[in-house]
């Protein structure tokens, strides 16, 4: 609370800076895209838009560097593409050839993964999977025809340099104009940003991590709670939560307590601005680029169409907030018919702070900023037992006790578990195998639920319309109607306390790559045994989410799978390669939410 | 004859050639499915050549150093005295080399009236707990005295943090100590902690003036402001007793935590 009363501070110094001209400076190192209209320039009103055209080959530089710049309303080292944060914006066409050549200029090795796009392994730019990351001073091309189109993006895969600024916005025009009919077209890049050294973070996370949670429950909650749900219903409450050792406020790992949100790589202070004409028709292409943070996504007076999930196409639905997860990306069609300014609002799920933006017919206008809402909790169902009886408490925690003792390897007990074929997808609420994952692992879920068609933590009782993975339905239908022919279960696992994140239990250093034979159609069921969220990204390949939408299931290439749920995946192996399946949270993949997937021929596994 | 032989070579040979071309046109921007699998040794993590770089350094090495209570005692009923309670760690998510110390000494100079260090082996051996083993070595003013120890550290349902051990002596003496401490959040940076402390032997050692049964017991309850996470001082109280001697002294206490 105090922190967030100090970023106020912050802001209200930024707005009087904003007020004498002073900030304007703060321009110069931002993209073109990012560069708002405001700003007294020949660049007014197209800024920030995608600007698309025919159709070419794209052959580009781009160049990686450290270096100190103005960022968030301060001063900070970060790593720039061509001389900016974020990163620029690419453009691609499907059909045509990408050539993108990464030159390292900084003093340690880089990387850079291009989000989304379905290319030869060797050109995925995951160091120590794909390829051996790039040397000082050494440049990397990465070539390859492009096979889709649709929003992703890009950022580095080495260390942490993804937090410091190395991520930019990538879109694909499409060969065939799309159904889609649109004015104007604008990236929303959405991305969190530290003053501090992202290793030092991880050191203090490690030390103590609810260390950023500057938001926990205090006695005065507790004479609150007291005064309105009664003495004996609140202390039932704590005990219940103190026994388990966890806390309700546990929403976010890494809060606005030093994180500043952005968006289009401008502090909320400022904002990022976008002109319209009122009647037109704006494509919006949002991508969540940050390191650790959620965003919920509104635009208060106006109705959103969702056109594109993760790049690819969905049926037109109309929504008024989204949750977007790490490295997920959301394409909406607005259409503001009044004369007026409109606030993109993007809070962090925490509501520890948010990123802003403005579309408006004028440049410097502005419309009202909403109040960050009520931070949520967490509550019994997302630890994956029923509501707050107390009869599910004691048997999570006799669940609890039995993983204190016991231990298992993670594999094992995917098989064992309730990993039985199906023939269609079963979302059905299934009882948690025996076992913990040892002790990597808190809790498990006990009985984990396919919560698709529920909204996001935070917007459960808000009074519009909230986007549910069950609403999105895939343009195109289904081309691979093989049943699986087995099922992968993964079950996400961690330790807050200790700060240890895993899949089973195991993390990436003492795990083994996942094989899957070319070709083979499979089912991935991701259990997430946590009470947070995690964003699973799988590299090179989409998957088809088994939301209920019949044939028409749609893409993703990351997941945002809700604590305590079970979400079950289909995917053809059809690209060859070793590919990256990993937790997209930056802190969480670090500590070792990581696997392998390797795609090959029997055969070639057979010799391995 | 040979012409047609020399032909079929070459047109087989020309095939050959170009079936990679071939290949790459029909893998439509896919690789090739032999290079999954690399030739050379690879690295059993990955699957990728062994002489690559991690993808992720899951296991790297962390380290935090605690000075738990660094403390200025005024006490009613015995000198005023200065306390030092620290320990630190450096190791990976399940082994750790893990150090403890504690001291005090009087505030008048000299010293340190009493001190010990523990050398430890840490090992986590479920998601909330610990299991140490090492060596303690006393410096009393005399005589120096060297234990085995075994002990339990980690948090506990409620989230009280609790860290026990027992100590074996080189004689065979069997002692036990247990430390419990529990922050109450009064706002986030303003926590009450309240904190007990015992000591107890499994028998009688009268040549060091210990006797069997609870030896000292110490409860302290300090008030501590958060400037940081990493830097809180602290104002108190202290009730400490000597089971073995029967005296008992109240301390207002005033200090700094602070870890890194």
């Amino acid at each position: 609370m105090k922190q967030r009363s100090m970023d106020g501070d912050r802001r209200r110094l930024l707005l009087a800076l904003a007020g004498t001209g002073v900030l304007a400076g703060l321009e110069a190192l931002l993209p073109g895209y990012a560069r708002g209209a405001a700003r007294p320039s020949h660049q007014a009103g197209v800024a920030a838009r995608v600007p698309g055209g025919v159709s070419r080959p794209v052959s580009l530089d781009l160049s990686v560097r450290r270096e100190r710049l103005a960022i968030a309303g301060g001063q900070a080292t970060g790593i720039t593409v061509n001389r900016s944060i974020p990163a620029p914006l690419i453009e691609l066409w499907e059909e045509q050839e990408a050539r993108l050549r990464v030159h390292n200029q900084l003093d340690e090795d880089t990387s850079i993964h291009w989000h989304g796009l379905l290319l030869p392994f060797q050109m995925d730019g995951v160091p120590g999977v794909s390829f051996p990351g790039i040397a000082p001073g050494m440049s990397f091309e990465a070539r390859f025809p492009v096979r889709q189109s649709g929003t992703y993006w890009y950022h580095s895969h080495s260390g942490m340099q993804e937090q410091i600024g190395l991520a930019g916005p990538l879109v694909v025009h499409p060969a065939e104009p799309l159904r889609v009919d649109i004015d104007r077209d604008y990236v929303i890049m959405l991305s969190d940003w530290t003053f501090e050294d992202p290793h030092r973070l991880m050191a203090r996370l490690k030390s103590l991590g609810d260390y950023y949670n500057v938001d926990q429950r205090t006695v005065g909650h507790f004479i609150e709670d007291v005064q309105q749900r009664g003495l004996t219903a609140t202390l039932g409450d704590r005990l219940a939560w103190n026994r388990m050792r966890m806390a309700p406020t546990d929403i976010a790992d890494v809060t606005g307590a030093t994180y500043s949100y952005l968006m289009n790589g401008r502090h909320p202070a400022v904002g990022w601005e976008g002109l319209f004409r009122p009647g037109e028709r704006i494509r919006l292409r949002v991508i969540n680029a940050s390191a650790m943070t959620y965003f919920n996504f509104r635009i208060p007076g106006l109705a959103m169409t969702v056109v594109g999930a993760d790049g690819q196409e969905v049926e037109p639905v109309e929504t008024d907030e989204f949750q977007l997860g790490v490295a997920e990306t959301l394409d909406v069609v607005v259409e503001p018919r009044s004369d007026s300014a409109y606030t993109l609002m993007a809070e962090s799920m925490d509501r520890s702070g948010y990123a802003l933006g403005t579309l408006t017919p004028r440049a410097g206008m502005r419309a009202v900023t909403p109040a960050l809402r009520e931070p949520p909790r967490r509550n019994m169902s997302d630890m994956g037992m029923d509501h707050q009886d107390m009869a599910g408490m004691s048997h999570a925690e006799a669940n609890q006790e039995a993983m204190d003792h016991g231990g298992t390897t993670g594999m094992d007990h995917g098989a064992g578990g309730h990993g039985a074929m199906a023939p269609a997808a079963e979302p059905t609420v299934t009882r948690h195998a025996p076992g913990g994952h040892g002790p990597g692992n808190i809790s498990v879920a006990e009985m984990p639920r396919d919560r698709l068609g529920e909204r996001g933590m935070g917007l459960e009782s808000v009074e519009h319309r909230v986007l549910t993975y069950s609403q999105l339905r895939n343009v195109v239908a289904m081309r691979d109607r093989r049943p699986p022919s087995r099922t992968i279960e993964l079950h996400l696992t961690g330790n807050m306390e200790r700060y240890m994140w895993s899949f089973d239990g195991v993390k990436y250093s003492d795990a083994e790559p996942i094989d899957i034979v070319l070709g083979e159609r499979i089912r991935l069921v991701l259990v997430n045994d946590t009470m947070m969220e995690h964003p699973i990204h799988l590299h090179g390949m989409f998957m088809e989410l088994e939301n209920g939408q019949g044939d028409r299931l749609p893409f993703k290439h990351t997941l945002s799978v809700l604590p305590a749920s079970r979400a079950s995946l289909l995917l053809t192996a059809d690209e060859p390669g070793r590919w990256a399946l990993h937790c997209h949270l930056l802190y969480h993949m670090d500590a070792g939410m990581f696997r392998v997937v390797r795609v090959a021929p029997t055969e070639a596994f057979a010799h391995a | 004859m040979p012409d047609a032989t020399l032909l079929y070579c070459n047109v087989a040979l020309i095939a050959a050639l170009c079936v990679p071309a071939f290949a790459a046109a029909d893998n439509h921007g896919r690789a090739s499915p032999n290079e999954v699998i690399p030739d050379a040794p690879y690295n059993p993590r990955s699957g990728a050549p062994a002489d690559w770089p991690e993808p992720v350094y899951d296991d790297a090495l962390f380290s935090q150093i605690l000075i738990d209570r660094l403390e200025y005692r005024d006490s009613a009923g015995a000198p005023n005295a200065w306390l030092w309670d620290a320990q630190g760690w450096i190791g990976s998510d399940e082994n750790r080399f893990w150090w403890k110390s504690e001291g005090e000494g009087p505030a008048n100079g000299g010293g340190p009236e009493s001190s010990d260090l523990q050398l430890l082996y840490s090992r986590m051996i479920s998601p909330f707990w610990n299991l140490q083993t090492g060596v303690r070595q006393a410096f009393n003013p005399d005589p120096d005295r060297r234990f085995a120890v075994v002990g339990f550290q980690g948090l506990a349902p409620l989230l009280l943090e609790v860290d026990t051990a027992l100590y074996i002596s080189e004689t065979g003496d069997v002692s036990i100590s247990g430390e419990f401490e529990y922050e109450i959040l009064l706002t986030q940076r303003l926590i009450l902690q309240p904190r007990l402390a015992l000591t107890a032997s499994l028998q009688d050692t009268p040549e060091n003036d210990i006797g069997r049964g609870i030896n000292s017991s110490e409860f302290g309850l300090r008030l501590r402001y958060e400037l940081m996470r990493e830097i809180g001082p602290y104002v108190g109280i202290s009730h400490a007793r000597d089971h073995d001697e029967s005296h008992s002294s109240t301390a207002l206490v005033v200090g700094l935590r602070a870890w890194y």
